[in-house]
């Protein structure tokens, strides 16, 4: 209800084009059929590292909803509320799923065939998601073996795959292609034309990134039941990852437009 | 007597300068986790739980607006034309990074004090009064301060 009323609310003026841009951002990667542009995919990018609070607020209104009805906590988290309730994590895909759509009709519009394989790296997270739900409503420990292996190996595929994009495809590093006719790399290499310096920077967004990534499966699973401030933490790692992401991920996406960054401003971070 | 205007104290509080905006919102956000900690071991585990569940997806999305107006800032400062990417329409709708950061504390503030308005009311015993209460009890406090006065 807050979001609604913030979306709603009249804003001031200074606000109004930003309000505007927000809300039709918002309402184009609701509807992906149509032209992508770099804020609808910006957009929707953030929204995939939201995805579990966005479930969690589905999971809240569902609790609230259901405790009007005089139920008590307990019996509503563990029946219509429950982790691995259908509604909560149509809401934890959703996201990826949008995305996926963007990718794919990018493709469709621009024939650019390597958004197929974004969309593909998008797609492998339902697995994720199916396996650990699955393992949540499972009933005998065969059952809850198997889809505990299909989760691992779905969430460590995602993952490389994730990091593998985030790196050569979102970074413009140099690693598997190689970059402008030169050899692949063994090790993930920064450009000689890096923007930020000191270029221990790279490394360090380098190994944080793999190391929340590796949480962000956490976020994904519904089997695994830890605190609130566990799920608070992990988020907010997954955010601040995400805020890491978007500094490179400018950098790159300026060099692509093969317009250079201002030589007269490259100051050390 | 005149009629209180529902809406003054907003109208009042959008028509100061921005930096004294900023530390208004930033003293009602001390205000409220102060409130949040007076209350907190009045209320059951069972409330604790419900206000975690309530609120913990918010902080999620304050927290990303707060780094987007931290990239926003950090663009800014080293000259990176980020606006560049965004093409020539949407571009115009982008904001500065100190505005960001205003939006980021607005929206901070709001969820604050729904946290500590749902602390409070828990805290007090009588449920079906908590409304009650909470009205009685800020409104003879903004009177002792002189506040409502003002409005009459």
């Amino acid at each position: 209800m807050i979001w609604i009323s913030v979306l709603a609310f009249p804003v001031p003026s200074s606000f109004q084009t930003s309000h505007a841009l927000f809300s039709k951002s918002l309402s184009r990667i609701l509807f992906p059929f149509r032209q992508v542009s770099f804020a609808d995919f910006l957009l929707a990018d953030i929204l995939t590292s939201l995805a579990r609070p966005l479930a969690h607020l589905e999971r809240s209104v569902c609790i609230m909803m259901n405790l009007q009805n005089q139920m008590l906590l307990d019996d509503v988290l563990e029946q219509s509320c429950n982790r691995g309730a259908v509604h909560i994590n149509l809401v934890l895909a959703a996201p990826f799923l949008i995305r996926m759509v963007q990718c794919l009709w990018i493709y469709k519009t621009e024939n650019a065939s390597l958004q197929l394989f974004n969309a593909l790296k998008y797609l492998t997270v339902l697995p994720v998601i199916f396996s650990s739900v699955m393992k949540h409503h499972a009933q005998n420990e065969t059952a809850i073996e198997f889809w505990i292996q299909i989760w691992i190996f779905s969430s460590m595929v995602n993952t490389l795959f994730s990091y593998y994009w985030d790196l050569e495809m979102d970074w413009d590093i140099v690693w598997f292609r190689g970059g402008n006719g030169a050899s692949p790399e063994f090790c993930p290499k920064i450009r000689s034309d890096a923007f930020y310096k000191p270029k221990w920077i790279y490394s360090f967004a380098m190994i944080t990134n793999f190391v929340i990534r590796i949480g962000w499966i956490y976020k994904l699973s519904v089997h695994l039941h830890y605190s609130l401030a566990v799920h608070l933490v992990v988020s907010l790692l997954e955010v601040c990852r995400r805020c890491q992401w978007i500094f490179i991920r400018i950098e790159s996406g300026l060099r692509k437009l093969d317009r250079p960054l201002p030589k007269s401003s490259r100051a050390d971070i | 007597m005149n009629k209180m205007k529902p809406y003054r104290f907003f109208v009042v509080l959008m028509e100061l300068e921005t930096s004294q905006r900023s530390l208004i919102l930033w003293l009602w956000n001390c205000f409220c986790i102060a409130s949040i900690v007076k209350d907190w071991k009045e209320i059951s585990d069972n409330d604790k739980r419900l206000l975690g569940i309530y609120f913990e997806p918010y902080v999620p999305f304050c927290a990303m607006l707060w780094l987007w107006s931290l990239n926003v800032r950090c663009f800014e400062r080293m000259g990176i034309g980020y606006q560049k990417l965004f093409g020539n329409e949407d571009s115009k709708a982008l904001v500065k990074s100190e505005a960001l950061m205003h939006a980021a504390l607005a929206l901070t503030t709001l969820v604050s004090t729904f946290v500590a308005l749902f602390v409070f009311s828990c805290s007090v015993q009588v449920p079906s009064a908590n409304i009650f209460r909470a009205r009685r009890l800020l409104r003879s406090k903004l009177e002792e301060n002189g506040f409502l006065s003002l409005s009459y």
